[in-house]
């Protein structure tokens, strides 16, 4: 696994707003069909860092690289020249990214959501996008609800059709922020077991969460953010029953107080 | 005569209406394309782009349409070429209403959530096609009430046209009133037929409203 290519690399990326440094030069890797959770307290970067990697925020340093493909910026990364609107809009493509408050079309349809953009995007036959759309609608469980507005459907159901939509573009990678913040309690388990459906069939995803007890079940490994850096990262259940660090063992102790883990 | 009074002037306020409607209409469907088109080219150069449009903007919204109509009507001829009447006043009032249907437009455009554009964008749209498929129809929505309050002031504000020498609605009731002196029943006539010409285009308006609907 070290000598392919990873699916993402993130070598020593910056982000700053203003003078606030919310990326500190952090690196890791994606590998092929490996689930990472990244946690940390609000304000380490997660999300900046999810947003980044879908080029929705510019990265003011480092590289970010899919499939060895560096995202945003024109090869080699010295010139700092960005790539063109058209040319980040198709990288775009190979991330598919689910945002917190779910954020669907409603003036669409649901069905019209997931093939809105394998349509106008990607050029897809109307007929072909559709089929595939049914089929992902039927894995998330919503196949029933295809005609209805986002308006009519729970959280939950919003959440999983965000999910089929991301996942209509056969995205190389599934960016999952903080997905089930904005739901209540009961919905939150549908959401979570699509996302576990995905992880079993080999989908790559870079997953922000809260939720400790998913993160132990569904991650390959966890990269624990504070400050914009990575300070701790392993395989979940080494890194969540024996954190290394001060810092990781105050955050996961303070979440024992207030969560079950 | 006794029981309607005025009624026998109807056919030619009529006759002047069918100019006023066709003015309006021209008026509307310029003023509205050029005023989404500068907003949405305003979107897409960003700040720049921004300013230009503010300039634009408040210097048409802030000059009288009667001013903008004698201009268009006397200073044309003597910078560029001779324009009919007809020419002066569609001009005039489609730069006039471009500036308000620009502005309408940016505010609708502005009101829509973050988090939908993110979403476009993630999915890989450009620019041109979240605008198309996501930013435009949303904002539509929001831009209809606004849009139709524009259009019914457009539709009064041809009568500006009668000060050119322009023959519609006002003018036709003028030349009468001060021909045969009948002020009150011409005067009521116009006003009724001004009213339907706006009833009606509120009653499209509330369809098109109920048509773009979506629950949120």
């Amino acid at each position: 696994m070290s000598t392919e290519v990873p699916r993402v690399s993130i070598r020593g990326v910056v982000k700053r707003f203003g003078t606030l440094t919310v990326l500190d030069g952090l690196s890791f890797d994606v590998h092929r069909g490996e689930v990472v959770v990244l946690i940390g307290a609000s304000g380490s970067g997660k999300t900046t860092l999810l947003r980044c990697i879908n080029f929705l925020e510019r990265y003011d340093d480092g590289e970010i690289r899919i499939d060895g493909e560096l995202i945003g910026y024109q090869d080699p990364p010295a010139a700092g020249r960005l790539r063109t609107e058209r040319e980040i809009a198709r990288q775009r493509t190979r991330t598919g990214m689910v945002f917190q408050s779910y954020n669907l079309f409603p003036h669409l349809s649901v069905l019209q959501n997931v093939i809105e953009a394998p349509v106008h995007v990607l050029r897809q036959p109307h007929a072909e996008a559709e089929a595939l759309a049914m089929q992902l609608l039927r894995r998330v469980g919503l196949e029933d609800k295809a005609r209805e507005r986002p308006a009519r459907l729970s959280g939950g159901q919003q959440q999983r059709v965000a999910i089929a939509r991301a996942l209509a573009m056969r995205p190389e990678v599934l960016l999952l922020d903080e997905v089930t913040s904005a739901l209540d309690p009961e919905l939150v388990g549908e959401v979570l077991q699509a996302i576990k459906g995905l992880a079993e069939d080999g989908m790559t995803m870079v997953i922000v969460t809260h939720e400790m007890q998913f993160a132990r079940e569904v991650a390959h490994r966890i990269v624990f953010l504070d400050g914009g850096r990575v300070v701790e990262e392993g395989p979940a259940k080494q890194l969540l029953n024996d954190p290394q660090t001060p810092r990781l063992q105050a955050f996961l102790r303070r979440f024992r107080e207030g969560y079950l883990l | 005569m006794s029981g309607l009074p005025g009624l026998r002037y109807l056919p030619i306020l009529l006759q002047a209406a069918v100019v006023t409607v066709e003015l309006s209409v021209v008026v509307v469907v310029l003023g509205t394309a050029l005023g989404t088109v500068l907003a949405v080219l305003a979107r897409l150069l960003g700040r720049p782009g921004g300013m230009v449009l503010a300039v634009y903007v408040y210097v048409l919204r802030g000059v009288p349409l009667l001013v903008l109509v004698f201009g268009a009507y006397f200073c044309l001829p003597l910078l560029v070429a001779d324009v009919s009447k007809t020419t002066a006043v569609v001009l005039a009032m489609t730069l006039y209403m471009a500036a308000f249907v620009a502005e309408i437009t940016r505010g609708a455009m502005a009101g829509i959530p973050r988090g939908l554009t993110d979403a476009a964008r993630s999915l890989g749209m450009p620019p041109m096609l979240a605008l198309r498929r996501v930013v435009l129809p949303l904002a539509a929505r929001s831009a209809v009430p606004p849009l139709v309050n524009r259009t019914v002031m457009t539709i009064k504000g041809t009568s500006l046209a009668s000060v050119i020498g322009l023959w519609e609605l006002s003018l036709a009731g003028r030349e009468i009133i001060q021909r045969d002196l009948v002020p009150f029943q011409v005067f009521g006539l116009i006003a009724l037929i001004y009213f339907l010409l706006c009833v009606s285009v509120a009653r499209l308006g509330a369809r098109l409203e109920r048509r773009f609907a979506y629950e949120h």
